[in-house]
């Protein structure tokens, strides 16, 4: 080793990276979760048969109940939130608990007589979705059994249900050491009857760096402001591009018909910064706006 | 066979490295925080895995160092992890005149070459055991390591540090 390599590493033991208080109190709770048992032991073919056996039997109960029983049926059609232009009520709850995992899922249905095909493709997406978490969840399960931790919680609220808009917002939180959020929006334009992407909204295909070039301002504005804020916003280390918004990025309109443009956990800021959200006002983008969403401010 | 309790130990006893290469890789506490629970739960639902406990620090490092990616992955939808990995224009940094510790030095590094100085004079660990918790081969880690080198020279006050 060379004489600098030395030098460096006698400084390096001299300047000890010790782990925050903070971090190592939210290490602790993870370690507080650990299941007590040993390390996972290979199951014997029996019990591991058994095993099976029983998640079937609980698989095929969590599954199949909803269907077959009239009371679990009309106690989820009783649940219905929600306007009375869309009619949403949730179908299925799946539930499962042990000490170390929890699964609570409730799947919406939503019917709209105008509109059976938009109605349809977004109960088809929902589906295809929770499915994928339901299996995501059950593999997890049977592989690394009380080992294992983990929650999958998902749920939705309908944010706009009025003559011209229908907004369904499904929400779906992970936990697994760490927790993330995030969330899912289906739009249905009731004037066409079309399920609205974000791209549709717009007549130019420069709408995207249009939408990331004012959300980038909005970022630099709030850093000035509040020191305690961070986005990734021209960030050489993660990339000039975190803030692009595509052609699908998720989308609503708030309370006062303003574009508000959310952001998944760690999309563009530091995970403590939870899942950012950026206003765009109507009026800030009206030249690059389709005619018939000019006013769609009125749509509250 | 490594039970709960011996865990939680091992873990504790290496947390300050845990931090340190999470640290050096999201430079932000909270996503390190997050990596570092993401990382210890992973560990102990594979600890069946780990066929020699006396390989517990490097085992355990290169999950923190692969959670980490995963974290940045997903928070760079749009930029490929080799895109970020790129070698610091000199010029970018201002003229350092007044002397630096050494971590505010690495700090000054961009990635790989934060994350290979510090497993190397940090936690002491030889070429070949941070290629394997890095995943890139013995000559990259080399070359990441001469490369670094020369901007840690440039960075430390030579009259200061010899």
């Amino acid at each position: 080793m060379n004489e600098f390599d030395k030098k460096i590493r006698q400084m390096a033991a001299e300047e000890k990276i010790k782990m925050p208080d903070h971090v190592q109190k939210r290490m602790e709770t993870t370690l507080s979760a650990l299941p007590t048992k040993g390390s996972k032991q290979k199951r014997p073919v029996l019990l591991q048969r058994i095993a099976a056996a029983a998640a079937c039997v609980v698989f095929a109960l969590i599954f199949i109940m909803p269907n077959v029983s009239v009371v679990y049926a009309q106690s989820v059609e009783k649940i219905p939130v929600i306007g009375d232009l869309i009619r949403v009520v949730t179908i299925r709850n799946y539930f499962y608990a042990d000490p170390t995992h929890e699964m609570n899922i409730n799947v919406p249905s939503i019917s709209d007589e105008d509109n059976t095909s938009a109605a349809d493709y977004i109960n088809d997406d929902v589906d295809k979705l929770t499915q994928k978490l339901l299996e995501q969840f059950y593999n997890d399960l049977e592989e690394f059994g009380k080992q294992g931790h983990g929650s999958i919680y998902v749920d939705y609220d309908v944010q706009t249900n009025t003559q011209r808009w229908f907004t369904l917002r499904l929400s779906i939180q992970l936990i697994s050491g760490s927790s993330n959020q995030y969330f899912e929006y289906y739009h249905i334009d009731r004037a066409t009857g079309n399920i609205v992407k974000l791209a549709d909204l717009f007549n130019t295909e420069d709408f995207n760096q249009t939408l990331t070039d004012q959300i980038k301002v909005q970022m630099h504005e709030r850093m000035e402001k509040d020191e305690s804020l961070v986005y990734f916003a021209d960030d050489a280390e993660i990339g000039h591009d975190c803030a692009y918004v595509g052609d699908e990025h998720n989308f609503y309109f708030n309370e006062n018909g303003d574009l508000v443009i959310p952001f998944d956990k760690y999309e563009v800021a530091p995970g403590y910064m939870g899942n950012p959200e950026f206003v765009i006002a109507l009026d800030d983008i009206q030249d690059i706006l389709k005619d018939e969403f000019k006013n769609i401010n009125s749509i509250k | 066979m490594i039970l709960c309790d011996e865990f939680c130990e091992k873990i504790r006893l290496y947390q300050d490295a845990m931090y340190a290469l999470a640290f050096s890789i999201l430079r932000n506490d909270q996503d390190a925080a997050d990596a570092i629970s993401e990382s210890v739960m992973k560990a102990y639902s594979n600890l069946s895995q780990l066929k020699n406990p006396r390989s517990f620090r490097p085992w355990l490092l290169k999950i923190v160092h692969n959670t980490c990616l995963e974290i940045l992955r997903s928070s760079t939808a749009t930029v490929s992890i080799d895109e970020q990995y790129h070698l610091e224009d000199d010029a970018s940094h201002p003229d350092i005149s007044t002397k630096l510790v050494l971590r505010d030095a690495i700090e000054r590094l961009n990635q790989p070459y934060r994350t290979v100085v510090y497993l190397f004079y940090y936690e002491n660990l030889s070429i070949v055991e941070i290629s394997k918790i890095t995943g890139g081969s013995v000559i990259a880690v080399k070359k990441q390591l001469s490369r670094a080198r020369s901007m840690l020279k440039k960075s430390l006050n030579k009259e200061d540090f010899f």
